[in-house]
């Protein structure tokens, strides 16, 4: 009798805690939908195009409404703060880049969020590989004839970049460190006024993304190297391969998730946006957009991200750039 | 006749059944985006954007560009109506075409817009199918001293919105560029005049401006005026123009055109430059500029046909060269990724049904909106037999929504209500606010050019005078300087000065 | 008498004002050098030339008698009501949504005219709300809250 009570209660405590793990668990792996991705600026943009390819596909595969939330402003830090906020169930996720979490950083006083106590890596998702220009009717034709121009004319060794603060402006610092001539930085307010001042050689350089130039090389613009560790394009050589070595020069677009979302739940959303983004017609889009399909693990994400911070910490301290 | 080919081509593609229906359907929402104050394609586009993506990349386009000039058309309507602009594009519609409404010549004020954007499109589109190519070199001879030379001229030619005090105006434009300078410094990535607000990182919005300074302060003035709004009603006449009307309007809508399409061109300045500079040399070229801010139709043509021709013609650094040109082209640039078209110069070649496609869809899209508008206008003028006391609730509503739409904050409606208060402020002082819209829309662009012209040559400011362009433009500004600081006129402004504003 | 005098004269006040304060906060930025200008550089000389243009206008408006005309009465009713149903509209869009903050708007905006029926607002307000929801809601699909946040989970 005792026994059989002891054996029904052991068998419904069993029932109980395996009930509970396994809600627990199933907590943990089930995420409660809608999933959203937020991006920090405006709908329409690369960011923005990006995450909504992304979404579009990780509806399949986490049979949950996946939306796209654009929180612009600011250059993005408005909708950063915003995603810190939010649920830390998996449901909220963020879409970052350099600017965010490396730059902005280090540039203002006063930042209204952490990238590292805010937030928890998940994937880098591309990367995209910076170039050096002159306008195709330049005399200049290749890295070290303009290192040899600008030192003949230094008065006029000027280069642009798509704005102030971006990885394009403290690259082309790192160019001129290089160089050992005092490269003046002219920033403008976006690739499309840029490209348009450098085909115009209204500047003799400039500094961009690859994909902004190669539409124009080389018909109206005459890219000299490419900043990425292989050869972006047959023709262009890379600096390191130019003798350059320390110059290397790449971004990316990111996601990452509220600080503290759970282990097991970034997990499954890394390798859901990873599959996601593996999906040939995806990655074909992304290398169409002059970029390279990445989809790293959590963890070799965060990896980059400190390498990162070693890497442009030094040059952007040393150009005393202070956004406020 | 290669030329004759390829339109054959974007005739095919522009007129089959699909394509057809989405160029009418992007056109419907633009006229109806364009009417309803503070929501502009900007807004509308970004969220269209992703139900584009099931389209096929022409039809996507197609619509896509519907929409924008679309809103030009529309966007005259309210600014005509009860003086709030639709549209950024139509602050200088205001400025005649509600005066013209008083005078209950609302229906021809709109006819003139329609029509004048019509021929403007048309010229436009015509000029993108013949020229696209070469007109995309004339944005690499604009350097930062060209630029800042074109926005000093048209400054000192703000200076003829003011029909009061000529001083007066100056000073509201010194106030629209220090508004200008709020927010993230291009030059130097410093936040200026932010205070901490986030908000006001990326500066003061052109619509929280402009919907503050027209529109609420323009309803609060409506209020105050004790008697109701007569006047309207028993005046509403005459849907269409005069012979004498279009006499005046015709060369005028033809000016507009031509200035709105080469500023089109230029990165940046697009529609709202295009709709203010047609403006300043209409006035200064006619030989009555005292009529001008009292309902003379020919403010109402030249800056409707040039916001339109500018609609169409910034498309050419987008579709041949993949630049584009403001924040709404991006959109679409962004839209031709997403369907695996890298916007660029191989465009033309690659797709060619695309890039003829889309030039001819345009011309199609400018009959729809004719033929849509005008039996509208109708209807628009019956909407001023609405009672005010259940009108301006509604322009209130769909100013707010549409300010929240820009950026999703609810900050710029805020500010809004604080432009409204120094709008009317101003109005009770006396101080037009088209200056300040000027002086806010060129500031930065100025301050930008300037700084990098200065940086690039490093402190010289000889490139300014060195540039036949650059120097071209500085004469300009200098000789409508002359022409205004001349006492004579100033005088005939004086004059101008009494009979306006006090109908209250 | 002298209305436009003190008109005048206090666009004049209104212009120093904010030419003084443009070039106070100015002070704080960078000002630099015009080669190489900082972000204070334009906005300090615009801040000069205002309060010059200020200073220039208050004054001439004190030796000038011209034009007296009536001034048009002030009525504090339509100012305060039309300006606080948008600042209203702006505080309760997020956390009651569009449902709440349209009818709050067309409600308190109604009242500021000399016109204003309360039942013909209300209803002015529902038609509103329902063209409003159609349009933007259900059409144009603009992201937007629109019933309150605590009843429809998370925005």
């Amino acid at each position: 009798m005792r026994s059989i009570i002891s054996k029904s209660v052991g068998i419904v405590v069993m029932a109980v805690m395996v009930l509970i793990l396994g809600v627990a668990l199933g907590s943990a792996q089930e995420i409660k939908g809608p999933i959203k991705i937020i991006v920090p600026y405006p709908a329409g943009g690369g960011s923005d195009v990006l995450a909504r390819l992304i979404a579009d596909k990780l509806k399949d595969s986490l049979g949950q409404t996946v939306i796209v939330e654009n929180k612009p402003g600011a250059g993005g830090r408005i909708g950063t703060e915003y995603a810190k906020g939010q649920p830390a169930d998996g449901s909220s996720m963020l879409f970052v880049n350099p600017a965010l979490f490396v730059v902005s950083p280090m540039v203002y006083s006063k930042l209204s969020y952490d990238p590292d106590k805010d937030f928890k890596p998940l994937s880098q998702i591309n990367t995209y590989e910076f170039v050096l220009s002159v306008p195709a009717s330049s005399n200049i034709k290749d890295v070290k004839g303009l290192i040899d121009w600008m030192k003949k004319n230094p008065k006029q060794a000027n280069y642009g970049s798509p704005a102030a603060g971006s990885l394009p402006h403290f690259f082309g610092l790192m160019i001129s460190k290089y160089a050992g001539v005092e490269m003046v930085h002219a920033p403008y307010s976006g690739s499309a006024p840029l490209v348009t001042a450098l085909i115009g050689a209204q500047i003799p350089m400039a500094v961009d993304v690859f994909d902004t130039h190669i539409q124009h090389h080389p018909d109206k613009i005459r890219i000299l190297a490419t900043a990425g560790a292989s050869r972006k394009h047959p023709e262009i050589p890379t600096f390191k391969e130019l003798g350059y070595k320390d110059i290397e020069g790449v971004g990316w677009n990111g996601i990452v998730v509220p600080f503290k979302t759970p282990k097991p739940v970034i997990d499954k959303l890394n390798q859901a946006v990873v599959k996601a983004i593996k999906i040939p017609d995806v990655t074909q889009k992304i290398q169409q957009m002059g970029s390279d399909v990445t989809g790293t693990t959590a963890e070799e994400f965060g990896h980059i991200l400190k390498q990162d911070r070693e890497k442009w910490g030094p040059i952007i301290k040393a150009s005393g750039f202070k956004a406020d | 006749m290669e030329l004759l080919s390829n339109l054959t081509l974007g005739f095919q593609t522009a007129i089959s059944p699909q394509n057809l229906l989405y160029c009418f359907l992007g056109v419907l929402i633009g006229t109806l985006i364009g009417v309803l104050p503070g929501i502009g394609p900007v807004q509308t586009i970004a969220i269209l954007l992703p139900a584009t993506f099931a389209l096929p990349p022409v039809s996507a386009l197609i619509m896509l560009a519907g929409i924008y000039y679309g809103a030009q058309y529309g966007g005259s309507t309210t600014s005509i109506l009860v003086n709030v602009p639709g549209e950024a594009s139509s602050v200088v519609t205001c400025l005649d075409g509600y005066q013209m409404a008083l005078q209950g010549r609302a229906g021809a004020a709109l006819t003139i817009a329609a029509l004048g954007s019509f021929v403007a499109g048309c010229f436009a589109t015509l000029l993108l199918a013949v020229l696209a190519i070469p007109l995309s070199e004339v944005a690499f001879k604009f350097g930062p001293a060209e630029y800042f030379s074109l926005m000093v001229f048209g400054l000192i030619g703000s200076i003829v919105f003011a029909s009061g005090s000529v001083i007066k105006a100056v000073g509201m434009v010194v106030l629209g560029l220090i508004l200008g300078m709020v927010g993230t410094d291009i030059t130097s990535g410093t936040h200026r005049f932010s205070f901490g607000i986030p908000e006001l990182a990326d500066g003061i919005g052109f619509v929280p401006l402009a919907m503050g300074l027209f529109g609420i302060s323009e309803i609060i003035k409506s209020l105050e005026r004790r008697e109701k709004r007569e006047i309207l009603k028993s005046k509403i006449m005459g849907f269409w123009m005069s012979k004498k009307d279009i006499r005046a309007a015709a060369p005028a809508v033809a000016r507009g055109t031509l200035t709105g399409s080469l500023l089109g061109i230029l990165p940046g300045g697009g529609a709202i430059l295009a709709s203010f500079i047609s403006y300043i040399l209409e006035k200064k070229m006619s030989r009555d500029p005292q009529s001008f801010g009292k309902g003379n139709i020919r403010g109402v043509a030249a800056p409707e046909s040039a916001n339109n021709a500018a609609s169409q013609t910034c498309f050419v650094p987008l579709l041949t060269l993949g630049i584009p040109s403001n924040v709404i082209l991006a959109m679409m640039a962004g839209a031709m990724i997403i369907h695996g078209i890298q916007p660029g110069p191989r465009v033309i070649s690659s797709n060619p049904t695309l890039f003829w496609g889309v030039i001819v869809s345009m011309w199609v899209g400018n009959l729809m909106l004719v033929i849509l508008n005008l039996p509208l206008i109708g209807i628009w003028v019956k909407l001023l037999s609405v009672p005010y006391r259940l009108l301006y609730p509604a322009i209130l509503l769909f100013c707010c929504i549409g300010i929240y739409s820009v950026n999703n904050n609810t900050f710029d409606i805020g500010l809004t209500a604080l432009f409204g208060l120094l709008g009317y402020t101003f109005a009770k002082l006396e101080c037009e606010p088209a200056p300040l819209i000027l002086g806010f829309v060129l500031g930065p662009m100025m301050e930008e050019n300037l700084r990098r012209g200065m940086l690039l040559s490093r402190g010289d400011p000889s490139v300014f005078f060195t540039r036949p362009l650059s120097l071209a433009f500085l004469f300009m500004a200098l000789a409508m300087l002359i022409v205004i600081a001349l006492p004579a006129i100033r005088q005939k402004r004086e004059d101008a000065f009494h009979e306006e504003g006090e109908d209250g | 008498m002298h209305i436009k005098k003190t008109k005048d004269f206090k666009t004049g006040l209104i212009f120093i004002l904010f030419g003084i304060a443009s070039m106070v906060f100015s002070g704080s930025y960078q000002i630099g050098t015009s080669a190489k200008m900082g972000p204070g550089y334009f906005p300090f000389v615009l801040g000069g030339m205002l309060t010059g243009l200020g200073l220039v206008i208050s004054l001439r408006s004190l030796s000038k008698a011209e034009g007296t005309r009536k001034a048009r009465s002030f009525r504090a009713k339509p100012v305060v009501l039309v300006l606080s149903s948008v600042i209203l509209f702006g505080l309760v869009l997020r956390p009651l949504g569009l449902v709440f903050s349209t009818v709050i708007l067309i409600i308190v905006s109604s009242m500021a005219s000399d016109e204003f029926r309360k039942k013909e607002a209300i209803l002015n307000a529902f038609v509103l709300l329902a063209i409003v929801l159609i349009i933007f809601v259900y059409l144009l699909k603009f992201q937007i809250p629109v019933w309150p946040s605590f009843l429809a989970g998370r925005t």
